[in-house]
Order: structure tokens, then sequence, then C-alpha cells
């Protein structure tokens, strides 16, 4: 070791105080530099390779393509390779579907259908299905047995009538646990089949296809094309399906990166500013002593390098602490999120490939970026130290107090003084390094406001309120177009409604029921509107007098109120409809045919106004009348959902009725508020909580700002406080200065954060909600957040506070005012 | 009231430890008149400074007492002490320390301020008139000469009409041909006011102008 390495070290273990806090500040750098890209390429690398795994690889699809279309689809420039899915028929199970469709070969390998054994059906007899199937079925049948199977065919109108054929089993299809659990399978027929039973005119193909070219697009860019191909050729924005999750895996918008970087460049940059203000502080008093080994004949390079060798030396124990904290720190909460918010078949493709070593989440790269930028970033700290230790005289340095330049000469002043005037100067000492304080501060808080508002808008219970008003919800249970089970039909169950007038009477004497409201249902045909060769079906809710203020509440155009619809000629559509149906308006008038019990009924209705619905309003139907007009339409009550509002508490004693209730009820279901919660707790669970992490890393670093503002104004002028108290400053009037100026600090700073960001917030808010991303619905000021906020800037300024007060209360008064001698 | 108004009984404050123990006042006893004007001197690392912070309540000794109009000042709690400090003892340091962000107005009344009184704004013109800074009374600190500064830091002393000022090589820093100036408008302010005056110095000729000179060695009064 020689002589300037001897003292950097020697300073080192002297300086203990100041290296552990710059230590620290070190650590942490290289913690949040190392656990943020980790996870976050970790995150995507694992979904990536379960999406590969499991999704299917087309871009995109169109349903309900003619045979026509799908030709002209076929030789279009922008399509790449085009598959073809034909669904023909249904096989009739209790509470399940197993699809009969054709798949052409590159559907086949689009849509990853790979079979177990055997080959695809090419004969007119031959199919493909699973053990699944066969289990439903109740058929012990193997390889090559010809079996008899029942199905109904798909019909313009629905499902036909019941028949059977016989098929020799030629292959094999894998059966999943999702698709037992849900009793949704499929089984593949012939092309021959196929054409037999749907004629070229009733023919509706789902077309797969990949967009030529995507690999240098973006995942907007890609569906861009696809979407105006679609505007090209007629197809419905509604009938164009973007398999969005693979798109994501695959086309990583450019975006993602930049904003890994941003967060990263924030990072460096509050790491930098941390590490620099600490060394700066540490300087002062370490200045007389470059300043005694200077006189001895330390060179100015010799300077230089012992400041940045002691740097480095702590550098060089902290970086291998923090990689390895970032280490454990990642590992740990890389599994937190696979497992809390996995639990699906995405969720267990990530754990397994986890779990067999698929894909790893180290990447060297991130070691070494980690290591390079914190060291990069104490090299950047410690040039300022290093140039002041080293262009200092000697003499000079025994002096040098570190005191901030004043380049005003004059001050107006006050009169009389007082602490807050005291505060006052020391603020405006330095306006500009002030009001720069404040806004590093406020960043941070903007951004946790952002936040707080995107997760407070999508406040899962909240969306959940939004699709049902009360706790519970009992609903009919009806299926259209099934040719075997016309008793199923709406149209046939509300002749004999089971929300009927003794159910009712018999639900409202359940102790703990509050209230039921109920809201018809009506189904009509549009005649404007053609699905196929059919008039395009949907459904009027009919609502109760109770729901009008939400409804007036939610036309975005046109105007209607509860007592206007009652006259029967205006009708309110929902925005959804936009999307089938993009040119029609207010003021249009719409011609349709309402199926009600025995009798379909012509109507005009004119467009009175277009609704942004929530669904516990409208139950996704596509337009919106008053319940006595449905009612009236209708010829009978034709209550279709009752919401049921609860005394509290007693929700779960009235949910436990209502089953044993309708248990016998085929044409009912119940469905309640929790299950809602839970259903939109899933969906934005994982993005809350990449979120709170988000805020989590914020707060770290506005925190670590915050601390060293706070410290840096405190030791700088610590010789100043002396004399302050030398001249009479109290103890408790020191306190209190310094808690003013804190307070200034976290007023300004929340002023700043909470103005501007909840404005910035409520922008947010309105591109989530155009957007639907989350299912945000209304906005919700993030007033809990808000108080979080508040209370932490105020609770974590009055610690500093204390414990800045506290280690300064250790120097004696003398050693202050004489720090310098 | 007695007329010695700062003694100090078998008062002692030591440094370190074992065999590196200093002794910077080693079982000092010793008293002040009221209104006189006292110097203490004695050698570098003698102990006067120390001396000096016990008797003006900035630094607790070991042991022994501070007594100030009769008052054991360390028998206060520290809040207390603060107070009594500022309304009953004025410090001039060697280095002026002024407060850097306040002009020269708001340095002069800042121990008026924080005693919570008003300012007569009388007297405080009257004492930077007399100091000769009246026109420099909205200047920054930074703006002023070293005599200025020791002027301004006179008059924050004198400000709030202490008993006794304390004053630390109030000419360390300043030229000779300002020393004597200072020394002397000190003198006449003490004078005038009726306080009494506690001079730290090396200074043979500042020591000379004084009533009464106290000796330093090694942590003890060795003569008067």
């Amino acid at each position: 070791m020689n002589t300037v390495t001897r003292i950097a070290w020697a300073a080192l273990k002297q300086n203990k105080g100041k290296n552990v806090l710059t230590g620290i500040a070190i650590v942490l750098t290289t913690m949040l530099l190392f656990i943020i890209p980790t996870i976050g390429f970790g995150q995507i690398d694992a979904q990536k390779a379960a999406i590969s795994e499991l999704y299917p690889t087309f871009h995109g699809m169109y349903r309900d393509v003619d045979e026509e279309t799908a030709g002209q689809l076929r030789h279009r420039a922008e399509i790449e390779t085009l598959g073809l899915r034909q669904d023909v028929a249904q096989i009739p199970i209790e509470d399940g579907t197993i699809l009969v469709m054709d798949l052409d070969e590159t559907a086949c390998s689009l849509s990853k259908t790979g079979l177990e054994a055997g080959y695809m059906p090419k004969e007119r007899d031959e199919i493909v299905l699973s053990e699944g199937i066969l289990d439903e079925l109740g058929i012990t049948a193997d390889f090559g047995d010809r079996i008899r199977i029942p199905y109904q065919l798909m019909e313009p109108d629905g499902l036909g009538y019941e028949q059977a054929d016989e098929f020799v089993i030629v292959g094999l299809l894998p059966t999943t646990e999702e698709q037992r659990e849900q009793r949704s399978y499929f089984a593949l027929v012939s092309p021959d089949f196929m054409k037999e039973k749907q004629p070229e005119e009733t023919r509706r193909y789902r077309v797969m296809f990949r967009i030529a070219g995507a690999d240098d697009m973006t995942m907007d860019a890609i569906e861009e094309t696809f979407d105006n191909l679609a505007a090209e050729l007629g197809i419905p924005e509604g009938d164009v399906v973007a398999n969005s999750d693979y798109l994501w895996a695959n086309y990583v918008d450019p975006a993602f990166y930049t904003g890994v970087a941003v967060v990263l460049v924030i990072v460096v940059l509050a790491g930098i500013m941390t590490v620099c203000s600490i060394y700066y502080i540490s300087m002062i008093y370490r200045v007389q002593e470059y300043g005694k080994i200077k006189a001895l004949g330390a060179t100015k390079r010799q300077i230089r390098q012992i400041v940045f060798r002691e740097g480095m030396l702590v550098a060089a124990i902290a970086i291998p602490v923090g990689l390895v904290l970032g280490t454990i720190f990642s590992k740990m909460g890389f599994g937190y999120f696979v497992t809390t918010f996995g639990r699906d078949a995405l969720g267990d493709a990530i754990i397994q490939a986890l779990s067999q070593g698929e894909i790893s989440i180290w990447r060297p790269w991130i070691y070494l970026m980690a290591l390079a930028v914190t060291l990069a970033a104490v090299a950047v700290s410690l040039a300022r130290p290093m140039q002041i230790a080293s262009r200092i005289s000697p003499v000079e340095a025994m002096r040098y107090n570190g005191d901030m330049k004043i380049r005003k000469k004059e001050r107006k002043g006050h009169r009389d003084m007082s602490l807050t005037a005291l505060t006052g100067a020391n603020l405006s000492r330095n306006k500009k390094r002030t009001v720069l304080t404040v806004v590093t501060l406020s960043l941070m808080g903007i951004l946790f406001m952002v936040l707080s508002t995107v997760l407070s808008c999508a406040d899962p219970e909240e969306i959940a309120r939004d699709a049902m008003f009360d706790d519970l919800l009992i609903s009919v249970d009806s299926t259209a177009g099934d040719k075997m089970h016309p008793e199923r039909e709406w149209t046939a169950i509300c002749r004999d409604n089971p929300l009927n007038e003794a159910l009712e009477k018999e639900i409202s004497q359940i102790p703990g029921v509050r209230k039921i409201t109920a809201s018809s249902s009506l189904q009509a045909r549009l005649k404007d509107l053609m699905d196929g060769d059919e008039p395009w079906g949907t459904e009027i809710v009919g609502i109760p007098e109770d729901y009008a203020a939400r409804m007036e509440k939610s036309i975005i155009q046109g105007e209607a109120t509860y007592e206007s619809l009652l006259q029967g000629d205006g009708i309110v559509m929902s925005k959804r409809m936009l999307h089938w149906a993009p040119d029609w308006k207010v003021g249009d008038t719409l011609d349709m045919v309402l199926e009600c019990a025995d009798k379909k009924v012509e109507k005009s209705f004119r467009i009175a106004a277009v609704a942004d619905m929530p669904d516990g309003l409208a139950h996704y139907a596509g337009f919106l009348l008053p319940k006595e007009v449905t009612d009236a339409l209708g010829g009978r009550p034709m209550d279709y959902h009752w919401s049921i509002a609860t005394e509290a508490g007693q929700t779960e004693n009235v949910e436990k009725k209502l089953r044993e209730m309708i248990e016998g009820e085929e044409f009912l279901e119940l469905h309640t508020y929790q299950e809602e919660v839970a259903e939109r707790e899933k969906n934005t669970g994982f993005t809350a909580q990449i979120c709170y992490v988000f805020m989590a890393v914020l707060g770290g670093i506005g925190i670590m700002n915050l601390v060293n503002t706070m410290i840096n104004s405190i030791y700088v002028r610590r010789r100043e406080l002396g004399i302050l108290q030398a001249i009479g400053l109290s103890e408790k009037q020191m306190v209190r200065m310094l808690q003013l100026e804190g307070l200034f600090y976290t007023a300004g700073t929340l002023g700043l954060s909470l103005g501007a960001g909840s404005a910035a917030g409520y922008l947010v808010f309105l591109y989530a909600k155009e957007d639907g991303l989350l299912g945000i619905v209304s906005y919700h000021y993030p007033l809990s957040q808000t108080v979080f906020l508040a209370v932490l800037v105020a609770v974590i300024q009055f610690l500093i506070t204390y414990l800045v007060t506290h280690m300064f209360r250790k120097q004696s008064m003398i050693e202050r005012i004489r720090f310098s001698e | 009231m007695s007329d010695k108004i700062l003694e100090t009984e078998d008062l002692c404050k030591y440094y370190g430890s074992g065999e590196n123990i200093v002794r910077a006042i080693d079982h000092t006893t010793m008293s002040i008149q009221r209104g006189a004007f006292t110097a203490i001197v004695g050698r570098s690392g003698s102990g006067k400074s120390t001396l000096l912070h016990m008797l003006g309540a900035l630094d607790r000794p070991d042991s022994g007492r501070v007594l100030i109009e009769g008052k054991d000042v360390f028998s206060l709690k520290d809040e207390q002490l603060a107070v009594f400090r500022r309304r009953k003892i004025g410090f001039v340091f060697q280095d002026f320390n002024l407060i850097p962000s306040l002009n020269v107005w708001e340095n002069i009344v800042l121990p008026i301020g924080l005693d919570k009184k008003r300012v007569d704004r009388k007297h405080i013109l009257d004492l930077a008139e007399r100091m000769g800074i009246q026109d420099k009374l909205s200047s920054l600190p930074n703006t002023l000469s070293g005599g200025q500064r020791q002027r301004v830091a006179i008059a924050r002393a004198l400000a709030a009409r202490p008993a006794v000022i304390l004053a630390d090589e109030p000419t360390g820093s300043l030229d000779s041909s300002m020393e004597l100036e200072v020394i002397s408008l000190l003198k006449a302010c003490v004078n005038e006011y009726g306080q009494t005056l506690v001079i730290i110095t090396h200074d043979e000729t500042i020591a000379q102008m004084a009533d009464s000179t106290l000796v330093i060695a090694d942590g003890k009064v060795v003569s008067r």
C-alpha cells in the first residue's frame, strides 16, 4: 500500500460516520439500479417465454368473415400468412361447450393446435377429439374406433336441431386442466364435412393472420395495419380481435424501454445528488486536513488521489453489498409477483418455466451496468470535492468552512427580528437552491400523485360497484338461438318469469334485505345493421326510475331524461354500439323488431342520446329505456335483473338464503358483489403492485433527497447555528426554527405535488378512461394517498429535524462555533 | 447586591484522560467587579478561552460553579440557561460571527428578537451611529470590511443591554490601526451603559487599557 492509499484508508476509518452515510447512499443506488431492470426485464422475459409457449402466434383475427372477403384477404400484401377456422357445430353437453370446427393447416399452426397422436381429419367421417370430450360424452373409445357423436349445427340464428353421425377417431388433442374446469373443448372435422354442413353462403370464417414485415414494427403499428385493413374491407371494429398478449410480448413498445431508462436516469441522478452532497458536506471538515497534508508536501495530484481513493474504497465495499442485497430483493420481489398475481395458465407457465430453469432473471449485463453506473456516479460525485481539496492553498484550507457564497449586497430586512424572519432570511439566502429543492422533491410527489390517481380510479371495489350497484344480483339465465333448447330463450322464460311477485315477496321477507331494484330486458333485432344475413340481435335494458339519475349522468351525447323517455319514441344508445355502427348518431331513427313473449313488434326509435353507461345500469345491453316502456312493449313484466341491497353485515346471510331459494330454479343465477370484486382485483392487482413498487422506489429516492437536503442545510450552517445559540437562541427555538424550515419545504413540496400532481393525475385519468385502461370508469381523487403523502412527508421532515438536532446537540456549542479555527 | 458580578468557585474543565489529560481550567477561583474592564491574558493554550466560555455559560464545567450576579448559572436547565445568557451576556468573537443571510440591522437586533422583545429603535440607531455603521444598516455582512464587521458584532453584543460583555480576542482578525479604535469604542460604550467588560487578549497594549488584568497559565489564575 503506498502512502496515498494508506492516507485514504486512514481517512476512511477516521470518518466512519460520513462514510457509512455515503455507503448507504451508494448501496441504495446500486440496489435500485439493479432491482428495477432485473424485475422489469425478468417479468417481460418470463411473460414472453410463457406467452410464446401458450399463446397462439397470429397477430390478429377477424371474425364473421364471408368466403369472398376471406378470398380478398388472401391476396392482400399486408397479410403474411392466413389461416381459416370455420365453426361447424356444437356437441351438446350440460353446462359446457364442445365446438366442432374445421381448421386449415395454417390456422392449426397459428393457433398452436397440435395433436397428441394421429393425424388431422381428411375424410368426411374422420374426427379429432380429446380425452376430455370422450369423458364428457361418457364414451370409452380409442384411436381408430368408430363412434356415434350427436351435434347441433351452427346456423345463422343460433344452434340447429340435434343430429348424430358416425365418426372415426383419427387423432387426439391434449386436454388441459382449464378445459376440464370450464368444460369447454373443441373437436376437429375434415374440410369435406364442414363444406357439406356449412354451404358457402352460410360460412363465416374466423381469419387468423400474421402481418407482413412485422419484425420491424411496434405493437401499435401492427394493430393499426390490421385495423385499417378491416375498415377497408368493411369488417366491423367489433369483429377485429388483436392477439394482444402475444403482440405485447413480441413487439415491445420502444416506449417501454424509454420508460425503464427514464426511471434509471432518475435513480442515477438521485444517487449522484445524494453521494455528491454527502461528500460536499464532509469536505467542509476535511479540507483543513487536506491543507495540512498539502503543507507537508503533497502535490495537487496526490490530494486528488487521496480524495478519490477514499471514495472508491467506500464504493468498493458498498457496491458489492448493494449487488448482493439487490439480488436477494429481486429474487424475493420477483417470486412474490409471480406467485401472487399469476395464478392462471400464464402464471403457471411462468412458474414452470422459472422452476425448470428455462428462464433466468439474472443477467450479467445488469450486474455490470449497476456496477459501472454506480462507480461512474461516485466518480462524478467525487469530482467536485477533489477539485476543492486540490485547489485550495494550505492557508486557505485551515480557514475553509464551506460557507455558501452570497452575491447579494443588501437586504431589505425586518425591523423586528423573530424566528420566522430568521427562517425566511435563511431560505431566501439562495432562492434558486430553495426553489430547486422544492421542485426536485415535488417531482417525486407529482409522480406519486399520478400513480395514486390511476390506482385510486382502478379501485377494484369501485369498478365492481360500477358493475353491481348492490351486494347481490339475481339474473335470469337465458340462452339465445339454441334450437334444441327453445325453452332457454328469454322470450320463452318470460312467459313464466321466475322473477315474479311471489319471489319478490319471499326475498323481501328475508331478514336483512333492504331493497330490491328490478331492471327489465327486451330482445331486439336491428333492421339497419346486419350480422351476416340476419339483422343484428341486441338487448334493450329497462331501468327503474331509481336509476334515472345514473342514466342521465352517463349521457355523453344528446339529451334524455327518464320522463322524456317515457314518451316511448326516444331511446338511449350505449356507447359500445358505436363499435359496430360507428355512423349512428343522436337524432337517427332505428327500426327494430322487438321479440316479446308471443309476438314480434316492429317499432322505430329515435336515438335521443348516447351514453357511456356503467355495467350495473346497462348490463351490457345496447340500448336503454325506462322499465315501464319495456314492460309495456313486452306486454308483461320483463324483469331480468334484481339488484338486492342488504343491511350492513347481513349480506352473507341473505346470500345463503337466496342460494337456497333459487337452488331448484333452472333459469336464475346469483352473482355477488364480492365475486365481482375478486374478479376485478385479479385484473388490477398486478398492475397495482407494480405501481406500488415503483412508488416505493420513488419514495426511497424522495426520502434520500429530503434527508440530504435537511442534513445539508443544517450541517453547512452548524457554525452559524452555534453562534445563534451563543447570542441567545434557545434549544427549543433552534428546533422550532429548523422545523419552520422543514415546514416550508414540506408545505412547498406538498403544495406543488398535490396541485400539479392532482392536475396531471386527472389528465392521466381522462386518458385511461378513454382507452379503457384497467377498467377505469370514474374519477376518484386519491384522498387516502394524498393524506398518506402529506403525513409521510410531514413525519419524515419532523423525524429528520429531530434526528439532526439530536446529532447536532452531541457537539458542544464551542466546537461548533470554533470549528473553523 | 454584591459588587462582584462574575465569580468562579473551584472551576475545573479537563479534556482527554489518563496521560493525555489536558487541564484547561484547573481549580480556578476568581471574581470580576461590576462595571470593571478586565483583561484576561495568557499564552496560547493557557485556558483563557475555555475560562471565557465558562464565564459566558457556553460550555459546562466538569466541576465547580460559575456565579453571575450571584446566581449559579449551571444549576439552570439548558432552556433557562439560553434565556439567562441572552439577557445577561453579550459576546464578541474574534472572527465576528455575523449571520451572513441577515443584514446589519437584523444582525444587531437578533438577540432582542430571540428574546421576543420589542426593539428600542432609538437605542439601536444610537448604537449604530456610535459604531459608525449607520449607513450600512441594510448591507449584508459580506460587503463590509473587517473593522466594520467587528463593530456590527459589538453593536449586536450591546443591543440587548446585557450586564456583561465577553470578548474573545475581538481584535484578533483586525489590523493594528483598527485595534485600538475598536477597543476604545467598546470601552466607551461599556462605561456609558454601565456594563462589565471582559476581554481575552494577548496584546499588551489592550491589557494595559484595562482596569484589571488576570493572567492565566496552565488553567490557573496566576496573578492579577
